[in-house]
């Protein structure tokens, strides 16, 4: 019995060595219909949708192998890895004062964060799709509608699926893609450009709240830099390191309010890409506007920052109340209509929402107007 | 390979739980030994305090251990992390000590040794991590304390000075953990310990994932040192001298 006892005692710590924390660094939620996930989430929250929103044909349910070949809907079951995505084709005859990049057949590969699954991040999306670009937005396996198990090495070859996707559209211009990573999805984002850049089939990198690494976020809580493969899955997956070679130009924004993924990360992109003649950062370390913008930026919020009060869009997102519990785009409201949401976030007026939104929206289609010849 | 789909305030818990294994303090009262040729066994039982979950709780790392009277001054122990095997990551946390304890009241049977008076310990603690596969990690650390018994209530104090060779970057590898604990000294060889830990004084934990609690924290200056820990603990003494 003592001897029995004594080889399952051994047992338990062989094995508990060979677990890794990546099981929890993964944190998606999974679906189980587009009916169920998608929660009917509008283009558009007013009581008047403008044509050029009505008139939109969102493409909500396409399927991809992990090669980035289409499944059709009625074949996903036979597919124990694919991943799901959302095609939002530019809006048609929007208004060009509102919508800058409209006729410019601009492309955003969106890479989504950590948490949830792509709905959650649907008005971010929607955000650069109203600039009058197309969007494609997907979401990771084990997330969401996409199948399969997310790991550190799943994650980077759906991103190559999606990539690639994205490239064999007749519709979009392969050379006006701009790869768009927010959070977690920033070390994706660098994947990408920092995998396809040197092919320029990547034109350029918007890096927003960026992750650094699953290790430096473990480095930064314990003040311990373990040997290598101590917690985590040996497989890499450090942005900075993945877009330090990066030539393309790249937009970096870090709130400096953010707790989630601290400024400390931002620098560690800083520091590979400050010499690079095309970065463009706004994370805190200059007197310009936009930095004081930032400096109010919380993680979720950099698109919403006139939230950074006391309150902010992260409150409400948390909201029980909250049927999407899913972001929002306030310059879409009715003002009406959100100003209950305001009275209940802080009492921001509805014209500082709209400038605020309308900053976000100035910077991105800003860069992408004064780096590229479109 | 099954899914886990845990919410990621659990994930830092795990991952809290896993890591401050490296702090860890056991509750026990180093500040004066148990006499030469007895034994004894401890149980401790807390760590870091973290509010991720919504309350302030400490880390529940669990310790057992066994100590030996080398001299009436000196013992040494062992004390083994039971948490260790249910945490992803560590397969092993072990913290080996010698304990000097030159000026005592008095050592042996608790309710042999005079009921007051001051005492003063010289402590090094070696602490053994591995996971088997990324490899060992070795934290040594020296520890002072002093204590002042009046009668059942042993009040102790002092800090532990690590030395941390995994810091990150240009940190100072120095780690330094005052403390201060109370132990409660029964007629039966059995005495229960509370002890309360400022963890790493030096460094700036502003980039931490965990929601630890600070002794001090300047947010504008995004400045948060020293999470604060609670631990208790239990330990029996079996006196030789007894039996004999």
């Amino acid at each position: 019995m003592k001897r029995i006892a004594a080889v399952l005692i051994t047992l338990i710590f062989i094995f508990a060595g060979c677990i890794k924390l990546d099981f929890f660094l993964f944190d998606g939620d999974q679906g189980k219909s587009i009916s169920d996930t998608y929660h009917g989430l509008p283009l558009y929250s007013g009581t008047e949708s403008p044509e050029w929103i009505k008139n939109a044909q969102v493409e909500r349910e396409i399927y991809l192998s992990v090669d980035g070949e289409i499944i059709e809907t009625g074949d996903i079951g036979t597919h124990e890895e694919y991943i799901h995505g959302c095609f939002l084709p530019a809006p048609v005859n929007a208004p060009a004062d509102s919508c800058p990049l409209t006729g410019k057949n601009v492309t955003f590969l969106y890479t989504h964060g950590n948490s949830g699954d792509l709905f959650k991040y649907w008005y971010r999306a929607v955000s650069l799709w109203s600039l009058g670009a197309n969007v494609f937005i997907f979401t990771y396996r084990g997330y969401g509608l996409s199948e399969g198990e997310a790991t550190r090495a799943g994650i980077k070859q759906d991103a190559d699926a999606a990539a690639a996707y994205v490239k064999s559209r007749a519709d979009v211009d392969t050379s006006r893609i701009i790869v768009y990573g927010y959070s977690m999805g920033a070390v994706v984002a660098s994947y990408l450009t920092g995998k396809s850049c040197h092919r320029n089939s990547v034109a350029g990198t918007v890096l927003e709240s960026g992750l650094d690494s699953p290790e430096e976020t473990v480095r930064l809580s314990t003040g311990i830099d373990f040997p290598g493969s101590f917690f985590l899955d040996k497989e890499s997956f450090n942005g900075p390191e993945f877009i330090k070679d990066a030539t393309c130009p790249v937009l970096h924004i870090h709130g400096k309010k953010d707790v989630r993924v601290t400024p400390d990360q931002a620098l560690n992109y800083y520091r590979v890409l400050k010499d690079k003649p095309r970065y463009t950062h706004y994370i805190g370390l200059t007197s310009a506007a936009p930095e004081q913008w930032i400096a109010l930026a919380d993680h979720r919020n950099v698109p919403f920052t006139a939230f950074s009060a006391e309150f902010h869009i992260a409150d409400y997102w948390d909201d029980p109340q909250n049927d999407h519990h899913c972001c929002i785009n306030p310059f879409e409201f009715e003002e009406a209509q959100f100003q209950d949401f305001l009275d209940k976030t802080g009492g921001t007026d509805g014209d500082e929402m709209s400038r605020t939104a309308d900053a976000y929206r100035g910077l991105i289609s800003g860069w992408i107007l004064d780096n590229f010849n479109w | 390979m099954h899914k886990f789909n845990l919410s990621g305030k659990v994930y830092v818990l795990f991952l809290a739980a896993s890591l401050q294994m490296l702090f860890s303090c056991t509750a026990v009262n180093n500040s004066r030994t148990i006499g030469k040729g007895n034994t004894g066994v401890e149980l401790s039982l807390g760590g870091p305090l973290m509010t991720n979950l919504g309350v302030a709780m400490p880390i529940p790392n669990l310790y057992l251990g066994g100590r030996f009277g080398v001299r009436e001054d000196l013992d040494i122990s062992g004390h083994l992390n039971l948490t260790s095997p249910i945490i992803p990551g560590i397969a092993l946390d072990l913290i080996t000590s010698a304990h000097w304890v030159p000026f005592q009241p008095g050592t042996g049977n608790q309710s042999a040794t005079p009921d007051r008076g001051w005492s003063s310990g010289l402590g090094l603690d070696i602490q053994w991590v591995t996971d088997f596969k990324g490899g060992l990690v070795v934290l040594p650390s020296i520890d002072l304390s002093g204590s002042h018994r009046y009668r059942w209530l042993s009040t102790f104090a002092g800090s532990a000075f690590g030395l941390n060779f995994y810091r990150p970057g240009d940190e100072s590898i120095l780690q330094i953990s005052p403390f201060l604990g109370f132990e409660f000294i029964t007629r039966k060889n059995l005495s229960f310990c509370i002890k309360f830990t400022a963890y790493d004084l030096l460094f700036n934990y502003d980039g931490s994932q965990v929601y630890w609690v600070y002794l001090k924290e300047n947010t504008p200056a995004r400045q948060k040192y020293a999470p604060l820990g609670i631990s208790i603990g239990a330990s029996y003494v079996f006196t030789r001298r007894a039996q004999d």
